[in-house]
């Protein structure tokens, strides 16, 4: 029975706007974008954590993150990229505002899944995330730590 | 994930650098892009190899303030250092995006110098000039046509430099005297 847990990006800046964090499932080893950002060497892991800033900052640029917005199937699914020894490393995951009545322009980017790309984009990687994205228990464990703001 | 009260750019010097030569390196890559340019031609420019260029890009954190300028330079721009407060001295949320600083620059005009800066209009609009009242003046039924405070028109006696000086004008809210006699007000 899947355990999920959200952890938020711990030193990011705060916003209103734009947050990041992790996913994690103690039962499924897959979902592995929290230990992938945790054995980043130093250098790579300050690489993106500036573009993490960088979209919590509103800036945009593809070349470091972006999602598929063209995509109906897969408009909420988003990535940050990063090369390491010239591998392109991608983390993988969903936009998701855990509190729309309190803050609806709010956005947190749930990262799930770590993997490395060659040449297309795998959109198998993105029906992962899409399941992950619809599923109740992912999303009662983000809104454990994003809840709505009482008036 | 070890908890972190501060934003990480507070973990080491290091850190910090890292974090602001990326949005250096951000602002080069963007320029990059509308000039059409790769990493090769501008290898060739600066006549380093492309996987400096690249290990640049990557790992912006060893960029030394040298090699920002020679980078600026052959993409035809050139670079400020600046420093700032922020009203954040812990640190907790991290530098300014260096490129939140160019666009404000971009929006007031460009000034090229501090003069270029005072005279400017829109810096003008949206930083109220000091005007302060100095005055010994009176206030009067007449001269209070709404009862809403920030409405109020006044008539004052000022003497400045020692010259009498008769004005009218709006009230700022300290001179409110709430009474239907005439009555003298000195700030």
């Amino acid at each position: 029975m899947p355990t999920f847990r959200f952890s938020p990006l711990q030193g990011a800046r705060t916003s209103v706007k734009r947050a990041v964090g992790f996913l994690e499932d103690e039962n499924d080893a897959s979902i592995d974008a929290a230990a992938g950002f945790a054995s980043l060497k130093e250098n790579h892991e300050r690489t993106l954590r500036a573009r993490f800033d960088h979209w919590i900052d509103g800036n945009s640029y593809p070349k470091y993150y972006h999602g598929w917005p063209d995509l109906p199937r897969y408009k909420e699914c988003f990535t940050f990229k990063w090369d390491e020894n010239q591998v392109h490393h991608r983390l993988y995951g969903f936009l998701f505002n855990p509190k729309p009545k309190s803050a609806p322009a709010f956005r947190v980017c749930v990262l799930a899944y770590h993997d490395t790309k060659t040449d297309d984009t795998d959109f198998t990687i993105l029906d992962r995330v899409n399941e992950l994205r619809t599923s109740a228990g992912v999303l009662n464990a983000i809104r454990k730590v994003y809840p709505e703001e009482r008036s | 994930m070890a908890p972190m009260s501060n934003h990480w750019t507070e973990r080491s010097i290091e850190d910090f650098v890292h974090r602001i030569a990326s949005d250096f390196v951000l602002q080069l890559e963007k320029k990059m892009d509308a000039e059409r340019m790769n990493q090769k031609e501008l290898a060739a420019k600066l006549g380093v190899s492309v996987g400096r260029v690249s290990q640049i890009m990557n790992n912006p954190g060893n960029l030394t303030l040298k090699n920002i300028v020679q980078y600026a330079r052959i993409l035809r721009m050139k670079v400020s250092i600046v420093a700032y407060e922020d009203g954040d001295p812990e640190n907790k949320n991290g530098p300014i995006n260096s490129e939140i600083f160019y666009r404000c620059w971009q929006r007031v005009g460009k000034p090229a110098d501090f003069f270029a800066f005072a005279s400017n209009d829109s810096i003008r609009q949206e930083i109220p000039s000091p005007k302060v009242w100095t005055y010994v003046g009176f206030w009067t039924d007449e001269a209070r046509p709404s009862p809403k405070y920030n409405d109020v028109t006044f008539y004052s006696l000022s003497f400045v430099g020692g010259e009498e000086k008769q004005e009218s004008g709006t009230s700022p809210d300290s001179v409110v005297i709430p009474s239907a006699k005439p009555q003298e007000v000195r700030i």
